[in-house]
């Protein structure tokens, strides 16, 4: 199956076509649906707070939970979202287990504030996610990120942290908050210039 | 900024100059286990195979008494093969004697594995391998 299909061929179908022929025992499919979302879910984990090589072992490790469990994919979503739901289950299990007072309301970012403005010159973005996100207390930060990134309700974003959901949707408005501060900052000071 | 905005940067994936190496990876760690789990699966089959196996053989009126007596007919037979002939019997007894202890050696394995000691240790062994496959299995769960 696998040489039937080539490399070239791959990238030009679906996530859907990919996945089917993928379940037909097309390992190269399945690299092709890793190539095009790597980087998503690799980002998705790193702004949820994980650190660069646990995010990467976790993102690997959802990829072959994934493989060996596509079948139970139902197609109610986008691929990515399943993918990204995969990785968060496994870094909230990680952090229940390492970071008993993670979900603390009193926990400090995880990271010192980075000058958003020199970040944003030199990667050339117009806005710097991460480095507003790396302000953010850690609850705010992965509940925002489940929010928005992992495409999850309030109530599952509630649901798969254990937070209460009161708590969850004080805590995404917080942060929405502090990013709008963050990032209009950086968006007036573009308008000054 | 409105949600929507939100959206949009939070589903803008970062750049990384390691994507290939990271793809690598990935696929590395597909293969290396799916064939652990194949091997695995084969493993506890080979096990269960060759116990199954070995209980279906049996040597009718097969003893240590028996397997005496056998020697002593075989030593006869090969004096009455040298008498006769009296050529190559060098070469003739030491293949008799090897094709023996052969036979011998390979009953005193078949009474190991009809053994209660061969059938724990294979059980066990088989059992080990399906704790570890519902441990990794559990391990995965999504």
């Amino acid at each position: 199956m696998s040489d039937i299909l080539s490399s070239s061929s791959l990238k030009h179908l679906s996530d859907h076509d990919l996945i089917a022929q993928a379940l037909l025992g097309a390992s190269a499919a399945f690299g092709e649906l890793a190539r095009r979302h790597g980087s998503s879910l690799r980002t998705h984990l790193r702004r949820m707070g994980a650190q660069g090589p646990d995010a990467d072992d976790m993102a690997q490790e959802a990829f072959v939970a994934a493989f060996e469990r596509l079948s139970e994919y139902r197609a109610d979503g986008p691929f990515v979202n399943w993918l990204k739901m995969i990785a968060s289950r496994r870094y909230l299990r990680k952090l229940r287990k390492t970071q008993k007072y993670l979900f603390v309301d009193d926990m400090q970012a995880f990271e010192p504030a980075p000058d958003i403005h020199e970040h944003r010159a030199s990667e050339g973005r117009t806005y710097d996610l991460d480095g507003a996100l790396s302000q953010l207390k850690p609850t705010e930060r992965l509940c925002v990120t489940l929010n928005f990134s992992g495409g999850l309700s309030h109530q599952e974003v509630a649901t798969e942290t254990g937070l209460p959901l009161g708590t969850v949707k004080s805590h995404i408005k917080r942060a929405l908050a502090s990013l709008k501060s963050s990032l209009g900052a950086v968006g007036n000071d573009r308008a000054a210039i | 900024m409105k949600d929507d905005d939100f959206h949009a940067l939070f589903n803008a994936p970062q750049r990384f100059a390691d994507e290939a190496v990271f793809h690598d990876r990935v696929m590395r760690s597909l293969n290396t286990k799916t064939w652990l789990r194949q091997g695995l699966i084969a493993l506890s089959g080979i096990i269960g195979g060759l116990y199954a196996l070995m209980q279906f053989v049996r040597l009718p009126g097969w003893t240590p008494a028996a397997e005496a007596e056998v020697r002593a007919v075989a030593t006869r037979t090969d004096s009455g093969f040298e008498a006769g002939l009296g050529v190559g019997r060098d070469l003739l007894e030491s293949a008799a004697h090897s094709l023996a202890n052969g036979l011998s050696r390979s009953t005193e394995y078949l009474t190991l594995m009809q053994s209660p000691l061969f059938f724990w240790v294979s059980f066990s062994l088989c059992m080990a391998i399906v704790g570890l496959y519902l441990v990794n299995a559990r391990e995965d769960a999504l």
